[in-house]
This record gives structure tokens, C-alpha cells and sequence, in this order.
């Protein structure tokens, strides 16, 4: 057992503590930040994976982007003065019995095919991968920047307050 | 070196932990934040399946598409949680039952 693969028990252990966290509480503050962990855990394990540029936008996109987005849903939606942030888990037993079975299936498909050894190799990748944004994957790259645009403005239409004048 | 079936289970899990609290939750908020838990897992696996072939990349990029397609699906899915409250007053996913606006 070497040191990489110690870090690699140690995170992995940490993503998937917080994520029961996330999934069981019954506070959904508490979840929202439970969730904050296990994002920085996940940034962790593509240090340990040598996916520099990787880790760096889970950290820019998802730490610093989605969750204050998740924790401002929370906020905007919890009426301070009731019961405040009660999560309840229903559809207990169903849901159970769909995640084993999901569980099973993944785990089989693990266990059964002959998925390639890993050949890590600690190379800085943000140069490549930009490279590969503007030649090989250029269409996705636009694609994708268009579809921002229209999410920008959907969202914007969405949520705005209906002013309709009937 | 990290054995790929390893951090395969990782992902697995992470991913069934994602379905529990998108299967079991009543709050919408909570529900998206299993479907976050769901598409890191994709993403731990994506890079995962680079690793076999560091020289190339593709699982990388294919990762940071799927972040930034989790970015923009989750900025949507903000507008119709605040959306719901408003027409509701609140954003139990089994209280919003009709498709009238």
C-alpha cells in the first residue's frame, strides 16, 4: 500500500461520508453545506488522479458556482418563521430497493468486465485540454457556449414574476 | 498506482447515495442535490477511464462538459424551485400535482 493510494482511501472515505450526510439529515441547510464537503472531496480525488484543470473548475464551477446556488434555493424558499428547514425522506423502503438494485447492477458490471489498468502519468494538463477545445472538440465548445446563452435567458424569463395585465 | 475497478466502486456508490436522496427526498432543493451527487459520480468515472489512456484526454473534457452542463441545468432548475414557491408557497415535489399555470 503506497502513499497515493492511502490518499486515495482517505478521500474517497471523506466524499462518501459527506454524501450520506447530505442524504440522510434532516436540516437542509446542513445538507447544502454537507454537499460543500463532499465537492471539495471530489476536487481531492482529481489532485490524486493527476486531473489538475479538472480539479481547479470543481472547485471555481461547483464549490464557488452551484452550491451558493443550491444554499440561495434554500434560502429563498424556507419560510423562516414555520418549521424551518425540516427534510423528511418518504418513499423510504421503495427507494431502498431501487438503489440495491441499481447497487447490484453497477457493482456486477464492476466486478465482471476487464476494465483497463490505470497508467497514470503527472503531467500538467490545462494546456492540452485547451488545445483540444479549439481543434478537436471545437463544435461541443460553441455548442456549449450558445447553450449557456440560452440558459442565461430562460432562467431570466422563468423566474421573473408575471406581470400580465388582465 | 489506484486499481480502475476501485475508483469505479467509489463512483458507484457516490452514485446510489445520488438516486437515494433524488428517490427519497419531498424537498425539490434536496432532490437537485442528489442529482449533483449523481453527475459527480459520472465525472469521478469519466476520469477514472482517462486514466487507462493519460496521452489522450478525451475523459477530461468530457468531464468539463458535464460540469458545465450541470452548471447551466441547475441554474434552470433554480428558476422553476422559485417558480414553484411562488405559485405554491412551497416546494414539496408531491404537492405540485397540476400541470395548470
Amino acid at each position: 500500500m503506497n502513499l497515493t493510494y492511502l490518499a486515495f482511501v482517505v478521500m474517497s472515505a471523506w466524499v462518501l461520508l459527506a454524501a450520506l450526510y447530505v442524504v440522510t439529515t434532516r436540516n437542509v441547510v446542513r445538507a447544502a453545506y454537507g454537499l460543500l464537503a463532499a465537492l471539495f472531496g471530489i476536487a481531492g480525488l482529481y489532485v490524486i488522479f493527476a486531473a489538475d484543470f479538472l480539479a481547479a473548475v470543481q472547485v471555481l464551477i461547483y464549490v464557488g458556482g452551484v452550491n451558493i446556488l443550491i444554499i440561495f434555493g434554500v434560502m429563498l424558499t424556507e419560510h423562516l418563521g414555520r418549521v424551518p428547514f425540516r427534510l423528511v425522506n418518504f418513499n423510504l423502503f421503495p427507494a431502498l430497493a431501487a438503489c440495491a438494485l441499481v447497487a447490484f447492477a453497477l457493482v456486477l458490471g464492476v466486478l465482471i468486465y476487464p476494465w483497463p489498468e490505470s497508467a497514470a502519468s503527472y503531467a500538467p494538463t490545462s494546456a492540452r485540454i485547451g488545445q483540444m477545445f479549439l481543434t478537436k472538440y471545437l463544435l461541443p465548445f460553441e455548442v456549449a457556449s450558445v447553450l449557456l446563452l440560452v440558459v442565461l435567458i430562460g432562467a431570466v424569463a422563468v423566474a421573473r414574476k408575471e406581470v400580465r395585465d388582465e | 498506482m489506484i486499481p480502475a475497478t476501485h475508483i469505479l466502486a467509489v463512483g458507484a456508490a457516490l452514485f446510489c447515495l445520488g438516486l437515494f436522496a433524488l428517490l427519497s427526498r419531498r424537498n425539490a432543493v434536496a432532490v437537485f442535490m442528489g442529482i449533483e451527487l449523481m453527475l459527480n459520480a459520472a465525472n469521478l468515472n469519466f476520469v477514472a477511464f482517462n486514466q487507462a489512456r493519460p496521452e489522450a484526454l478525451d475523459g477530461q473534457v468530457a468531464a468539463v462538459f458535464v460540469i458545465m452542463l450541470a452548471a447551466a441545468e441547475f441554474a434552470v432548475a433554480l428558476a422553476l424551485i422559485l417558480s414553484l414557491h411562488q405559485m405554491f408557497h412551497c416546494v414539496h415535489l408531491d404537492e405540485a400535482d397540476e400541470m395548470k399555470g
